[in-house]
């Protein structure tokens, strides 16, 4: 637009009224006239060729109809062109497929599986209730059975049968519900398996006691069963809660030979790593990784402390180790399986859940033949219900009143003194009574332990 | 705290020792002489360290 000769040329000062009516002529952008002073606020019919937008405040909303972004249309949606528009619509029900000529994914139009093939062969199938079909084997990172920990739900109970345990502090570890063991110091407390709440039916629960300096609760796992982990990583959880404590203690051992971790008052363990766990008064979950060494082909230990428990309850439940650097929900084995994997460390004739004790019941006592005709006395085998870890101690309780750990007769007679158990393999052992005759048929009790 | 061990006393059987009757933490047990069984190891321990005795089969 041309400047009007009179203002491009003025030496004086010359008044807007005297402006050229050329500045009163639109100029047109598209086919939009744009006149000087006027507000426009859309230009249509207008190209744009080569345009770079370098910022932008607000979102672009499209317009809909036309030619060029439509609307967004339904969620879900897709643009789609029609040729000559781009259309939002639903997908299409389609098969897709990702191949590289011998091997492929697709997903079905028809029934929707998604099925992947390996060299032309079909080697998956996923259905639309999240099924995964593997023709095939399964091979995993870590198997299903893959919680070295025995009894981490705390459910098998047979030295006490859910009843509570005193235990004594600075004595030597005591053994409560199957394959775990406890310890105390600065004054006794009171461990008993208790109820959980829905699918944790039971958890172990220590109450503290005045004085308490600390209080241990371990598990030891044999080398055959732990020695594949050595040079990996393992994850370890546990269920916790404390109503006076905020820390427990985890601490992951290995023994230094094999199966041989010693006692509580001399050790023969190399610790691996140790931390801790802030818990709650509420029942939580946590896990920790355990970098386990290339020597550690020697059984491993897992201990939980705490300190002070001068009051309160200490709780714990569903505790898994297992291989990989991944938690994974706590694998719940059927509960004859985790009977037996308890029996292969303890066993009793008595009831699974009677709690072994002399004078308790002739209930699955072992029956004594008579040998050595003109003395007759008893004699018996038992068999115990698994393979055990190694030939077990094994103690004798009367069935009856009397001496403790004798034959009965049907709970009237006992023994002397003379009841004892020779011969003692991993499968059974062989009891019998020597020196006094007796003329009754007899019972006994008996409990085996073979543990680490 | 490892004497939790007492009163021990070979059980024999033609000469060969089977077993051995202790009373751990005062209750009468049969340990078998068994290297991978934890109280016989104890009590090898004891026995090493002077202190518990294991007294010959009558």
């Amino acid at each position: 637009m041309a400047v009007p000769y009179t203002f491009a040329n003025a030496t004086t000062s010359i008044p807007l009224l005297q402006l050229d009516n050329n500045f009163a002529t639109p100029i047109t952008i598209g086919n939009t006239a744009v006149q000087l002073g006027n507000t426009i606020t859309s230009v249509n019919n207008l190209t744009l060729a080569n345009v770079t937008i370098s910022s932008v405040s607000s979102a672009i909303t499209p317009s809909s109809g036309g030619t060029g972004i439509t609307a967004v249309g339904t969620s879900g949606n897709v643009l789609t062109s029609n040729g000559t528009a781009w259309v939002s619509q639903a997908p299409a029900a389609s098969s897709s497929s990702i191949s590289n000529g011998t091997s492929n994914v697709s997903i079905s139009s028809s029934n929707g599986n998604i099925t992947s093939y390996t060299n032309g062969v079909l080697a998956q199938t996923i259905d639309t209730n999240q099924n995964s079909i593997h023709p095939a084997t399964v091979v995993m990172g870590s198997s299903f059975l893959r919680n070295r920990i025995i009894n981490g739900a705390m459910a098998i109970d047979q030295r006490n049968a859910g009843a509570s345990q005193t235990i004594t502090a600075a004595a030597a570890l005591a053994y409560t519900v199957d394959r775990w063991y406890a310890y105390c110091t600065g004054a006794n407390v009171t461990g008993q398996r208790v109820q959980g709440a829905s699918a944790n039916q039971y958890r172990y629960q220590f109450t503290g006691a005045a004085s308490v300096t600390a209080i241990g609760f371990a598990q030891r796992i044999e080398a055959i069963n732990s020695s594949d982990l050595a040079g990996t990583t393992a994850t370890l959880s546990v269920d916790l809660s404390n109503s006076l404590l905020t820390t427990v203690t985890w601490t992951a051992y290995y023994a230094n030979s094999t199966d041989t971790f010693g006692t509580l008052a001399s050790p023969s363990v190399t610790s691996i790593a140790t931390g801790s766990f802030t818990v709650t008064s509420s029942i939580a979950r946590y896990s920790a990784q355990i970098s386990i060494p290339s020597a550690a082909t020697t059984g491993l230990q897992i201990l939980f402390t705490v300190g002070a428990q001068t009051s309160g309850t200490w709780v714990i439940g569903n505790v898994q180790l297992e291989p990989g650097s991944i938690a994974t929900p706590f694998e719940r084995r059927q509960y004859g399986q985790e009977v037996s994997l308890c029996q292969r460390y303890y066993c009793k004739t008595f009831s699974l859940g009677t709690a072994p004790g002399n004078n308790v019941t002739s209930n699955g006592s072992l029956k004594g033949a008579t040998r050595n005709g003109s003395t007759n006395e008893p004699s018996a085998n038992w068999k115990f219900p698994v393979s055990m870890r190694t030939e077990p101690t094994v103690t004798l309780y009367n069935t009856g009143s009397g001496t403790a750990g004798q034959w009965s007769n049907d709970g009237t007679s006992t023994s002397s003194s003379n009841a004892r158990s020779q011969w003692i393999s991993t499968e059974e052992c062989a009891m019998d009574n020597t020196g006094n005759a007796f003329n009754y048929t007899s019972n006994i009790q008996a409990s085996a332990s073979a543990e680490l | 705290m490892d004497s939790i061990y007492s009163n021990a006393i070979w059980v024999s059987d033609n000469g060969r020792k089977e077993t051995i009757r202790v009373d751990i933490n005062g209750v009468t047990s049969f340990v078998p002489a068994s290297e991978t069984n934890q109280d016989y190891q104890n009590i090898m321990f004891l026995v090493a360290e002077g202190k518990l005795t294991i007294a010959e089969a009558s």
